[in-house]
């Protein structure tokens, strides 16, 4: 059974052209230098066991994820399924994300020991979803608040850890 | 010396800018930029600001200060439009900021604002706007919607008016992509019409997303 992660991606900065017999090392540098930012050479993603863009599963990551935000704002973003990223020959590791929601932090996973030749696979991979009509996919501000209030229903504890982020405070108060 | 009163309303604003006809607004770019320029053309303003910090505190005081005096009639020197002006710019210029943060420049202007007013931070957007990014490259154009978003629309109707009557016609795709950003941060439902003026997406999640935007707005009525 296959697994997925989800990468928030910036889809304003994927604007070159796919390079010329797929040659990752021809990818235009605006993608991967704006999108693909690591830290200790790892890249950040989070787990999810499909890749259905109205599955519960997807909408609790989204919500994981925007938790990590000062404040609610849209998510664009694309699976990667687990078999394209050992076909580039990368690894993951399990790593607390960041998100104020402290029970879902072991959803984040690192793409570990990148290198210029790594980045710029994963770079054209990321580059094709963001072209690709069925794979890029964008949840607006109002719909990401929409899910955290399903997925975290005020009262839990998860919902408290959001509240405590200055720019989610009014999350459950919708009127 | 131009008068600027609290009970104008922005559409109102923009359409006698635009000749009563939002079809024409590309065209017309020039012709707000040429209002604005002959406006500073006729004051005296040679203020030159460098980026020190403390440089800039003093000048902060001195914009604050020269506001205070006037600040009940609204009446606005363009001399000091202009200070305010290139004091928001510089402070845009110098910060990174995009939509999933709230950019220190928004503290910065509701600090100014408690005492010159949110007439006259308007007044500086607007002319920001005009003169220095509508014409500008598409990131900064980005950046500028970034920072507009978030501050609170009903602080600068006639900014937030004309950020869009003149950026959702855009002929650049992210740059409608973050029409509809901005505006679902802003939340008003006054936005709507002008959204759906918008042409459609070529693509499909960006075409599902407008729609979604102008259903969360209505649902904001």
């Amino acid at each position: 059974m296959s697994v997925f992660y989800i990468r928030r991606i910036r889809t304003t900065v994927w604007d070159s052209d796919i390079p010329a017999n797929d040659d990752p090392m021809l990818l235009g540098t605006n993608g991967v230098t704006n999108c693909c930012k690591t830290d200790k050479n790892q890249l950040s993603v989070w787990i999810v066991n499909n890749n259905d863009p109205d599955s519960y599963e997807t909408k609790l990551v989204l919500s994981t994820i925007a938790g990590g935000s000062e404040k609610p704002s849209s998510i664009s973003y694309v699976y990667i399924e687990d078999s394209e990223l050992a076909a580039i020959g990368v690894t993951l590791k399990q790593t607390p994300g960041n998100t104020a929601i402290s029970s879902k932090k072991n959803l984040h996973w690192d793409i570990e020991d990148l290198n210029m030749e790594k980045i710029s696979k994963i770079g054209l991979l990321i580059q094709k979803k963001v072209y690709d009509n069925n794979q890029i996919h964008k949840k607006g501000a109002g719909k990401i608040k929409e899910y955290v209030r399903a997925v975290f229903p005020d009262g839990t504890p998860e919902a408290e850890d959001i509240k405590s982020v200055a720019g989610w405070c009014n999350i459950y108060n919708t009127k | 010396m131009w008068q600027y009163t609290d009970n104008l309303d922005a559409k109102d604003f923009t359409t006698s800018l635009y000749g009563g006809s939002f079809n024409s607004i590309q065209s017309n770019y020039q012709n707000v930029s040429n209002y604005i320029f002959n406006a500073e053309k006729n004051s005296d303003s040679n203020i030159i600001l460098d980026n020190k910090q403390n440089n800039k505190t003093d000048e902060l005081n001195n914009i604050v200060g020269s506001f205070e005096s006037k600040k009940k009639s609204y009446s606005i020197d363009f001399n000091e439009i202009d200070k305010l002006k290139n004091f928001i710019f510089n402070t845009f210029n110098n910060e990174e900021i995009d939509f999933e943060s709230t950019p220190k420049i928004k503290y910065i202007i509701d600090n100014i604002s408690k005492e010159v007013g949110y007439s006259a931070i308007d007044v500086a957007l607007i002319n920001i706007l005009v003169s220095k990014i509508l014409l500008s490259d598409t990131n900064n154009i980005i950046k500028f919607m970034a920072f507009l978003s978030s501050m609170n629309d009903k602080d600068i109707p006639l900014t937030s008016v004309l950020s869009v009557t003149s950026l959702y016609v855009n002929k650049n795709i992210s740059v409608k992509e973050k029409v509809l950003e901005m505006t679902e941060q802003w939340e008003n439902p006054d936005m709507i019409e002008y959204l759906e003026m918008m042409d459609d997406f070529n693509r499909p999640h960006l075409q599902k997303y407008k729609l979604e935007v102008i259903e969360y707005l209505k649902d904001k009525r």
